[in-house]
């Protein structure tokens, strides 16, 4: 068995490498003037804290309960538009975006969401995923910020999770199939 | 004589590098990052076409009794 555990290990080195390599900054970033809060279930979240929502400690996001969430730009931003995306490797998906005229010259938004109806759009989502946000005004990008949100439900609840865990072991085998070689006869 | 299994080791190392990427984002431990998306699996191919090609863990030889 030593042989496998040498393999294991050598595995979980070049893992340790690349994490420690190019470990992410982890901490919430803001670019521009903007700024918000987030208050789920009673715990308020904000951009001035750069820990909350940050690698080490994402923002939960329960399946019930509601977010109230409240937001200024430092400034009238118009025409205006923005987009929320979720960050897949070298890729972002845009889940959310807005935009409007804003002929009120409103610098401040404030409201709050369900986040019982939220979950139910996205069922059978599990794990971390880092969040990012951009707000543009007359077509120039006036900021943007990015940050960590975790959602709690069992990643062996999910689809994706119960195809992850088993396709580790499915591949595990393989490859110790493959460092065991075929037997030929001499 | 034992024989190497490169395709099977790169096949299984670069999709055990997926999954492994699959399961920290799963359970919250790292997000789907340019490290672990692309790292992880060409990380499991290098190991994978290594134990495929030398099968480290081929079954020890016995030595014939004298």
């Amino acid at each position: 068995m030593s042989s496998v555990v040498r393999f294991v290990g050598a595995f979980a080195a070049v893992g340790t490498v690349l994490f420690v390599g190019a470990a992410p900054a982890g901490a919430v970033t803001v670019s521009g003037p903007c700024s918000g809060t987030a208050t789920i279930n009673g715990k308020q979240y904000t951009t001035a804290n750069k820990d909350d929502a940050s690698l080490a400690h994402p923002m939960p996001l329960p399946k019930t309960g509601t977010v109230t969430y409240e937001g200024t730009t430092g400034g009238v931003t118009k025409p205006e538009h923005g987009h929320l995306s979720v960050v897949l490797g070298p890729g972002e998906v845009t889940i959310y975006s807005w935009k409007s005229s804003n002929t009120g010259n409103k610098t401040t938004d404030t409201g709050t969401k369900s986040l019982t109806s939220a979950s139910k759009k996205l069922p059978g989502i599990a794990g971390i995923y880092e969040l990012k946000g951009y707000h543009y005004s007359n077509g120039a990008l006036y900021c943007s910020g990015s940050g960590y949100i975790k959602f709690t439900d069992s990643p062996l609840s999910t689809p994706l999770g119960i195809v992850a865990v088993a396709g580790t072991v499915v591949t595990g085998l393989g490859l110790l199939v493959a460092g065991l070689g075929k037997g030929m006869r001499a | 004589m034992r024989k190497g299994r490169p395709i099977l080791g790169a096949i299984a190392g670069l999709l055990l590098g997926g999954f492994v990427a699959l399961d920290l984002q799963q359970y919250a431990i790292r997000p789907l990052d340019n490290v672990t998306i692309i790292g992880l699996p060409f990380a499991g191919l290098v190991i994978g076409i290594a134990l495929g090609v030398l099968h480290p863990l081929r079954p020890g030889r016995r030595t014939p009794p004298s």
